[in-house]
């Protein structure tokens, strides 16, 4: 028995390392974009893709323009399915999360789109001066998420994730924490004990959505906010390395800007697709 | 004797109301899995069945009520103090008047407190990360005497949602009835608007869908497993099952692209990922099997080594007679040794290779420690049959769109309904479905609607700091539970 333990002592750690982590994951699907874009498509006449949308993602605004809203994109692939001209493809891009929500939309006019800074409101600076260097604490409260968020946040503590390893953990009670994790689109009687757990954090303090249903409601109406949240994170659920990255980026330890990653992807994408011509 | 008694014991799986409380349904099976669905007239005739348990009837057909004032019911706690399971005590607490019950949801709640006793409430946003719900604890020193859990903060009035739906939009709100149980749910509304539809579906499709949702009950099998182990402080185990429990998600998103297996299943199709490739399904199975045995060896050295079996043994107790009074379903039945599972009506299971579904162990005796020993012979059978069945999958017969469902036209109306065994027990969808395919009225039960009262029993004298562990065994959905 206690070779066992010896043995594990000296074997090399398994957990991920978030410098070097791949926007991309082998399996997952990711959020879908107009990758192959033609001069005369049929977009303004079709429009299946935002019909079928189940939260109504994406607005085809004219035969050149098509608006992706990536936090409500639930990230099913059914838009990539149903598009008769194979225009829509899925990037596998996981990583979607901003401080602010208007970030998060992505209008393509011709296939193409000029990636903005996504830049800190003041209290998100203050909230970093706290937190880059010794870490946060949070407090998740499930408001009527469907409970795949509270997986993955459970499986973000494992040793391959390692959350407390990278200095985001979870705590009891508000009082004790510096930000608030949500999930789900708070229904009606869940919006009183959230923001009665707001309340009772001191300042300066962070309000995280998690998950799509929480950034914009998701299939559901969304409830009330105690605030305008600070970080927004999509996918339903995040996958865990998503969460932490996030809440990384959040604190200030991590450098990342959504829309320039997801224009490098695209780039990337395109570029396969002329090869395989 | 008692499998005598189960011969004649009929499961009552759901009861719900269409049409404005007009008419009321009562839909139960026997043993050899035949569903009857009987009308009943009026309110008092659902009430005075006494074959269906009491939180059925509050859960689809009770109304709120404001504050609940129970103190005057509750006497002084004696040591056989079982007031709530005789059911014409249990309706006094609950009826409001002849034609209305008490919903289970948190409006308020008076408990009568006795001399030394205190009232201990938890929640709605408990400590660690997990759903909201409210329990009210009666404690004696350190032995709690009663539990009184009211949910329904998560309430998203899905069923009114439902209504309306053709099946493609459907499918996307199925997956979030409880998102643990995604594929369940996406499969018995799938197999709903083909059964509507007409649609005969392949059994390469039919065992995809089955292997979908044993891959989902592996990952929460594991993932209970190690967090019951962390909850009495025994962390090897803990550890290697909170990242062992990655591998059948990772499993579940190699197939079909999202670790829950949200956007899997389909009415007339399953959604492979479209970067499944068929060399790459051996290598799956594999590394399943590989992640499967790290945490048997862990398990089985903490059941043998260590102090983990007396610990759990005794704690949080049920008993034949509750499952039966109580018509608990899935795993809080089965931990007392009644063989009580869907899966062995669903005929696809024996085709290729069978499913071991009996286990009628001397462990399982209804405590925590038979919930915990449970789930590892479960998981076992299951990693066996996914071995097997994975490396077997047609991904030619993946339909990889959503097209069929919406090339018909034509749908056979009528009340629909399915149960699908998922890994908390059977989950009961029932809808009624108009000619063009569009959900006129819903019902939805998940087994935690019954297994909630399970809990409530269980932990009654048993010591308060042993809660977490208790609930940790029954693992219920809060959100399945309020819709």
């Amino acid at each position: 028995m206690g070779l066992v333990e010896l043995k594990k002592l000296f074997s090399p750690h398994q957990s991920l390392d978030f410098e070097k982590v791949s926007f991309v994951n082998a399996n997952a699907r990711g959020i879908p974009a107009p990758i192959v874009y033609s001069e005369n498509s049929k977009c303004d006449t079709c429009k299946k893709c935002s019909t079928q949308c189940p939260t109504s993602a994406i607005q085809v605004l004219s035969s050149k323009e098509i608006q992706f809203d990536y936090g409500a994109c639930l990230q099913c692939g059914i838009c990539e399915d149903v598009c008769p001209e194979n225009i829509i493809k899925d990037t596998g891009f996981n990583y979607v999360f901003s401080y602010n929500r208007e970030t998060l939309k992505i209008k393509f006019t011709n296939g193409q789109f000029t990636p903005i800074e996504d830049s800190p409101t003041e209290n998100i600076i203050k909230f970093q001066k706290l937190t880059s260097i010794k870490g946060m604490k949070y407090r998740e409260v499930a408001a009527a998420g469907n409970n795949s968020v509270e997986c993955e946040l459970n499986a973000s503590f494992n040793n391959f994730f390692d959350s407390e390893g990278n200095q985001a953990s979870s705590v009891a009670s508000p009082k004790h924490a510096d930000a608030i994790v949500y999930s789900g689109p708070v229904s009606k009687n869940m919006e009183g004990p959230l923001q009665t757990a707001w309340d009772c954090m001191p300042e300066p303090k962070a309000l995280i959505a998690t998950g799509t249903e929480a950034i914009c409601g998701g299939l559901y109406p969304i409830g009330k906010l105690p605030s305008l949240p600070d970080l927004y994170i999509g996918g339903d659920p995040p996958r865990p390395d998503v969460m932490i990255n996030g809440f990384r980026f959040l604190m200030g330890k991590w450098k990342f800007s959504f829309q320039h990653e997801v224009f490098k992807r695209i780039q990337e994408l395109r570029a396969i697709g002329q090869k395989e011509k | 004797m008692f499998d005598q008694y189960e011969h004649e014991h009929l499961f009552v799986d759901g009861v719900f109301s269409f049409n404005n409380n007009k008419s009321f349904y009562k839909l139960s099976h026997n043993h050899l899995g035949e569903f009857s669905l009987e009308e009943k007239k009026s309110f008092s005739d659902i009430t005075n069945d006494t074959s269906i348990p009491l939180w059925l009837i509050r859960h689809s057909l009770g109304v709120s009520s404001g504050e609940e004032d129970t103190s005057s019911f509750i006497r002084v706690p004696k040591k056989d103090y079982n007031y709530l399971e005789e059911r014409s005590k249990e309706l006094e607490l609950a009826l409001i008047d002849k034609s209305s019950i008490r919903n289970l949801i948190y409006n308020g709640l008076k408990i009568n407190l006795d001399v030394g006793g205190y009232s201990h409430a938890v929640g709605p946003i408990h400590a660690g990360i997990i759903e909201p719900g409210h329990f009210r604890f009666f404690v004696k020193g350190e032995i709690i005497q009663h539990l009184t859990i009211r949910l329904g903060f998560q309430h998203r009035d899905i069923l009114n949602k439902l209504i309306g739906k053709s099946a493609i939009s459907a499918i996307p709100v199925s997956e979030t009835i409880s998102g643990d149980s995604s594929v369940a749910y996406s499969t018995a509304f799938s197999k709903i608007f083909e059964k509507a539809a007409k649609i005969k579906v392949d059994d390469d499709l039919e065992i995809i869908r089955l292997i979908l949702l044993e891959v989902e009950r592996c990952a929460i099998h594991i993932g209970d497993i190690g967090a019951m182990a962390g909850d009495i402080g025994y962390y090897p185990l803990h550890g290697v099952c909170a990242t062992d429990r990655g591998v059948p998600l990772g499993v579940m998103e190699a197939l079909v692209g999202n670790r829950f297996g949200k956007g899997g299943v389909f009415p007339g199709e399953v959604r492979l990922n479209k970067r499944l490739k068929k060399e790459a399904l051996k290598p799956i199975a594999d590394n399943l099997y590989k992640g499967f045995l790290r945490v048997e060896y862990e398990f089985l050295r903490a059941v043998h080594n260590s102090t983990i079996r007396e610990r759990l043994q005794e704690c949080g107790n049920i008993t034949r007679k509750m499952v039966r009074q109580n018509g608990f379903v899935g795993m809080p039945a089965r931990c007392t040794g009644i063989e009580m599972d869907m899966r062995k009506f669903e005929t696809l299971y024996l085709k290729y290779y069978p499913i071991s579904l009996h286990h009628t162990d001397e462990n399982l005796t209804g405590d925590a420690w038979s919930r915990f020993y449970l789930r590892y012979l479960e998981l076992k059978a299951s990693v066996e049959w996914l071995c097997k069945m994975i490396p077997e999958i047609n991904i030619e017969s993946s339909g990889r769109g959503i097209h069929l469902i919406q090339s018909i036209s034509k749908f056979s109306p009528g009340i629909h309904y399915q149960l699908v065994e998922g890994w908390r027990g059977p989950v009961l969808v029932v809808l009624q479905i108009s000619k063009d395919g569009t959900i006129q009225n819903s019902y939805i039960r998940d087994p935690s609607v019954l297994n909630w009262h399970a809990l409530e029993l269980a932990v009654r004298g048993e010591l308060i700091g042993d809660f977490p562990l208790n609930n940790k065994s029954f693992n219920l959905s809060y959100v399945g539970f309020d819709l």
